[in-house]
Protein backbone atom coordinates (compact mmCIF):
# COMPACT_ATOMS: atom_id res chain seq x y z
CA UNK A 1 0.00 0.00 0.00
CA UNK A 2 2.51 2.63 0.87
CA UNK A 3 6.86 2.54 0.96
CA UNK A 4 8.18 2.48 4.39
CA UNK A 5 9.82 5.37 5.12
CA UNK A 6 13.75 4.82 5.35
CA UNK A 7 15.30 6.47 8.75
CA UNK A 8 17.31 9.02 7.13
CA UNK A 9 14.82 10.52 5.02
CA UNK A 10 12.70 11.17 8.37
CA UNK A 11 14.75 14.73 8.84
CA UNK A 12 13.90 16.07 5.35
CA UNK A 13 10.76 15.45 5.43
CA UNK A 14 10.05 16.96 8.96
CA UNK A 15 11.85 20.08 7.52
CA UNK A 16 9.52 20.35 4.15
CA UNK A 17 6.84 19.84 6.70
CA UNK A 18 7.13 22.85 8.50
CA UNK A 19 8.22 25.10 5.73
CA UNK A 20 4.48 24.86 5.01
CA UNK A 21 3.90 26.05 8.61
CA UNK A 22 4.55 25.11 12.20
CA UNK A 23 3.16 22.54 13.63
CA UNK A 24 3.05 19.40 16.67
CA UNK A 25 4.46 15.53 15.72
CA UNK A 26 0.80 14.20 14.88
CA UNK A 27 0.11 17.02 12.61
CA UNK A 28 3.14 16.51 10.97
CA UNK A 29 2.75 12.61 9.88
CA UNK A 30 -0.68 14.13 9.35
CA UNK A 31 0.43 15.89 6.34
CA UNK A 32 3.28 13.38 5.46
CA UNK A 33 0.45 10.91 4.90
CA UNK A 34 -1.70 13.53 2.97
CA UNK A 35 0.91 15.16 0.80
CA UNK A 36 2.61 12.18 -0.32
CA UNK A 37 -1.43 10.98 -1.10
CA UNK A 38 -0.28 8.13 1.48
CA UNK A 39 2.65 6.59 -0.27
CA UNK A 40 4.99 7.47 2.35
CA UNK A 41 4.61 5.16 5.91
CA UNK A 42 6.50 5.79 8.84
CA UNK A 43 6.41 4.54 12.50
CA UNK A 44 5.21 7.96 13.78
CA UNK A 45 7.41 7.62 17.20
CA UNK A 46 10.27 7.96 14.94
CA UNK A 47 9.25 11.33 14.13
CA UNK A 48 10.40 12.10 18.06
CA UNK A 49 13.90 10.87 17.92
CA UNK A 50 14.08 13.33 14.56
CA UNK A 51 12.41 16.19 15.82
CA UNK A 52 14.85 16.37 18.99
CA UNK A 53 18.06 15.90 16.47
CA UNK A 54 16.82 18.81 14.38
CA UNK A 55 15.99 20.88 17.20
CA UNK A 56 19.52 20.27 18.50
CA UNK A 57 21.26 20.86 15.69
CA UNK A 58 19.15 24.45 15.47
CA UNK A 59 17.48 23.96 12.65
CA UNK A 60 13.67 23.92 14.53
CA UNK A 61 12.74 25.54 17.61
CA UNK A 62 9.61 24.28 20.00
CA UNK A 63 7.34 25.65 22.48
CA UNK A 64 4.39 24.52 24.32
CA UNK A 65 1.45 26.21 22.82
CA UNK A 66 -1.83 26.69 24.38
CA UNK A 67 -4.70 26.75 22.30
CA UNK A 68 -7.97 28.32 22.86
CA UNK A 69 -9.89 24.50 23.83
CA UNK A 70 -7.84 21.72 24.59
CA UNK A 71 -4.76 20.92 26.24
CA UNK A 72 -1.43 22.35 25.29
CA UNK A 73 0.43 21.44 21.88
CA UNK A 74 4.30 21.54 21.63
CA UNK A 75 4.44 22.88 18.66
CA UNK A 76 7.97 23.14 16.21
CA UNK A 77 8.69 25.82 14.20
CA UNK A 78 11.78 25.62 10.97
CA UNK A 79 14.22 28.08 12.09
CA UNK A 80 16.57 30.27 8.91
CA UNK A 81 19.12 27.58 9.66
CA UNK A 82 16.49 25.08 8.88
CA UNK A 83 15.51 26.40 5.87
CA UNK A 84 18.66 26.74 4.70
CA UNK A 85 19.65 22.94 5.56
CA UNK A 86 16.42 22.46 3.97
CA UNK A 87 17.08 24.03 0.88
CA UNK A 88 20.44 21.77 0.43
CA UNK A 89 18.79 18.66 1.18
CA UNK A 90 16.25 19.52 -1.52
CA UNK A 91 19.11 19.94 -3.99
CA UNK A 92 21.24 17.23 -2.78
CA UNK A 93 17.87 15.21 -3.34
CA UNK A 94 17.38 16.31 -6.78
CA UNK A 95 20.95 15.89 -7.70
CA UNK A 96 20.39 12.18 -6.38
CA UNK A 97 17.04 11.43 -8.12
CA UNK A 98 18.61 12.90 -11.74
CA UNK A 99 21.82 10.47 -11.50
CA UNK A 100 19.32 7.22 -10.97
CA UNK A 101 16.76 8.53 -13.32
CA UNK A 102 19.47 8.83 -16.29
CA UNK A 103 21.18 5.65 -15.38
CA UNK A 104 17.77 3.80 -15.19
CA UNK A 105 17.63 5.02 -18.79
CA UNK A 106 14.52 7.45 -18.15
CA UNK A 107 14.04 11.47 -19.17
CA UNK A 108 15.01 14.40 -16.30
CA UNK A 109 12.36 14.02 -13.37
CA UNK A 110 10.80 17.26 -13.36
CA UNK A 111 11.39 19.91 -10.73
CA UNK A 112 8.52 21.24 -9.10
CA UNK B 1 -8.48 -1.92 29.61
CA UNK B 2 -7.26 -0.35 26.63
CA UNK B 3 -5.89 2.50 28.46
CA UNK B 4 -3.47 0.38 30.53
CA UNK B 5 -1.89 -0.77 27.05
CA UNK B 6 -1.48 2.87 26.85
CA UNK B 7 0.32 3.34 30.18
CA UNK B 8 2.39 0.20 29.83
CA UNK B 9 3.56 1.66 26.63
CA UNK B 10 4.86 4.65 27.99
CA UNK B 11 6.09 2.76 30.87
CA UNK B 12 8.33 0.98 28.03
CA UNK B 13 9.73 4.52 26.65
CA UNK B 14 9.55 5.87 30.36
CA UNK B 15 12.06 2.84 30.84
CA UNK B 16 14.36 3.84 28.26
CA UNK B 17 14.88 7.51 29.55
CA UNK B 18 16.11 6.73 33.08
CA UNK B 19 18.91 8.99 32.79
CA UNK B 20 16.92 11.83 31.72
CA UNK B 21 15.91 14.65 34.85
CA UNK B 22 12.61 12.95 35.70
CA UNK B 23 10.73 17.11 34.10
CA UNK B 24 12.35 16.29 30.66
CA UNK B 25 11.46 12.32 31.01
CA UNK B 26 7.80 13.35 31.74
CA UNK B 27 7.63 16.66 28.79
CA UNK B 28 8.63 13.50 26.34
CA UNK B 29 6.06 11.22 28.05
CA UNK B 30 3.39 13.85 27.70
CA UNK B 31 3.95 14.39 23.89
CA UNK B 32 3.79 11.40 23.33
CA UNK B 33 0.64 10.32 25.13
CA UNK B 34 -1.06 13.13 23.11
CA UNK B 35 0.20 12.15 19.75
CA UNK B 36 -1.19 8.19 20.81
CA UNK B 37 -4.41 9.67 21.92
CA UNK B 38 -5.28 11.79 18.80
CA UNK B 39 -4.43 8.50 16.77
CA UNK B 40 -6.36 6.64 18.82
CA UNK B 41 -9.64 9.01 18.66
CA UNK B 42 -9.26 9.24 14.90
CA UNK B 43 -9.17 5.33 14.70
CA UNK B 44 -12.60 5.49 16.84
CA UNK B 45 -13.80 8.48 14.40
CA UNK B 46 -13.49 5.56 11.66
CA UNK B 47 -15.80 3.45 13.74
CA UNK B 48 -13.04 0.89 15.48
CA UNK B 49 -14.14 0.02 19.15
CA UNK B 50 -11.73 1.49 21.83
CA UNK B 51 -9.66 -1.68 22.13
CA UNK B 52 -9.14 -1.75 18.37
CA UNK B 53 -8.43 1.73 17.93
CA UNK B 54 -5.67 1.28 20.72
CA UNK B 55 -4.19 -1.52 19.15
CA UNK B 56 -4.25 0.53 15.62
CA UNK B 57 -2.18 3.25 17.06
CA UNK B 58 0.15 1.38 19.03
CA UNK B 59 0.89 -0.35 15.54
CA UNK B 60 1.01 2.78 14.08
CA UNK B 61 3.39 5.04 16.35
CA UNK B 62 5.86 1.98 16.33
CA UNK B 63 8.06 -0.02 18.78
CA UNK B 64 8.44 1.57 22.03
CA UNK B 65 11.54 0.22 23.32
CA UNK B 66 13.45 1.11 19.61
CA UNK B 67 11.34 4.58 20.17
CA UNK B 68 12.67 4.93 23.65
CA UNK B 69 16.53 4.08 22.90
CA UNK B 70 16.91 6.66 19.75
CA UNK B 71 14.84 9.57 22.17
CA UNK B 72 17.32 8.89 24.79
CA UNK B 73 20.37 8.78 22.61
CA UNK B 74 19.17 12.06 21.07
CA UNK B 75 19.48 13.36 24.55
CA UNK B 76 22.67 11.45 25.90
CA UNK B 77 24.73 13.61 23.16
CA UNK B 78 23.73 16.90 24.97
CA UNK B 79 25.49 15.36 28.12
CA UNK B 80 28.98 17.11 28.65
CA UNK B 81 31.68 14.25 28.20
CA UNK B 82 33.40 13.02 31.18
CA UNK B 83 36.74 12.32 31.56
CA UNK B 84 37.16 10.38 34.70
CA UNK B 85 36.26 7.22 33.57
CA UNK B 86 39.88 7.26 31.29
CA UNK B 87 40.97 8.32 34.27
CA UNK B 88 40.04 5.64 36.34
CA UNK B 89 40.76 2.90 34.02
CA UNK B 90 44.21 3.62 33.43
CA UNK B 91 45.84 3.22 36.37
CA UNK B 92 43.80 -0.25 36.73
CA UNK B 93 45.25 -1.50 33.31
CA UNK B 94 48.93 -0.62 34.37
CA UNK B 95 48.47 -2.85 37.55
CA UNK B 96 46.61 -5.55 35.35
CA UNK B 97 49.64 -5.58 32.84
CA UNK B 98 52.36 -5.06 35.14
CA UNK B 99 50.60 -8.29 36.91
CA UNK B 100 50.21 -9.95 33.87
CA UNK B 101 53.93 -9.36 33.17
CA UNK B 102 54.78 -10.44 36.32
CA UNK B 103 52.63 -13.76 36.96
CA UNK B 104 54.11 -15.28 33.31
CA UNK B 105 57.71 -14.78 34.21
CA UNK B 106 58.77 -17.51 35.18
CA UNK B 107 58.19 -18.68 32.21
CA UNK B 108 60.87 -19.21 29.95
CA UNK B 109 59.99 -16.39 27.09
CA UNK B 110 60.84 -13.02 25.81
CA UNK B 111 58.80 -11.18 28.53
CA UNK B 112 60.42 -8.20 30.31
CA UNK B 113 62.03 -9.53 33.13
CA UNK B 114 63.62 -6.89 34.92
CA UNK B 115 61.06 -4.58 37.26
CA UNK B 116 61.70 -1.50 35.54
CA UNK B 117 61.38 -2.84 31.92
CA UNK B 118 58.22 -4.36 33.43
CA UNK B 119 56.52 -0.80 34.71
CA UNK B 120 57.71 0.85 31.50
CA UNK B 121 56.11 -1.32 29.41
CA UNK B 122 53.15 -1.58 31.85
CA UNK B 123 52.96 1.81 31.66
CA UNK B 124 53.43 2.66 27.79
CA UNK B 125 51.06 0.00 26.39
CA UNK B 126 47.61 1.59 27.72
CA UNK B 127 49.19 5.52 27.29
CA UNK B 128 48.00 5.03 23.54
CA UNK B 129 44.37 4.04 24.72
CA UNK B 130 44.90 7.16 27.21
CA UNK B 131 45.72 9.95 24.64
CA UNK B 132 43.18 9.00 22.05
CA UNK B 133 40.74 8.72 24.98
CA UNK B 134 41.84 12.75 26.04
CA UNK B 135 42.22 14.43 22.91
CA UNK B 136 38.24 12.61 22.02
CA UNK B 137 37.43 14.62 25.34
CA UNK B 138 38.92 17.50 24.28
CA UNK B 139 37.43 17.60 20.48
CA UNK B 140 34.01 16.68 22.31
CA UNK B 141 33.80 19.80 24.84
CA UNK B 142 34.54 22.21 21.81
CA UNK B 143 31.78 20.55 19.80
CA UNK B 144 29.57 20.50 22.99
CA UNK B 145 29.82 24.85 23.04
CA UNK B 146 27.15 26.26 21.29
Amino acid sequence: MGRELPRGDIPTLILAVLAQAPAHGYAIARVIERDSANALRLREGSLYPALRALEQQGFISSGWVEPERGPARKVYTLTDAGRTDLARRAHDWHAYADAVAALLGKREVARG
Amino acid sequence: MADQRIERYLATIAGRLRSLPPSLREEELREVRQHLDALVASHRARGADESAAVDAALRQFGRPERIGRQIGTVWARRRPPRLWPALVSYPLLVVAIFAMFTLLNDRPTDFPYELGDRLVLAMALPAALLVARVSRYRRARTAHLP
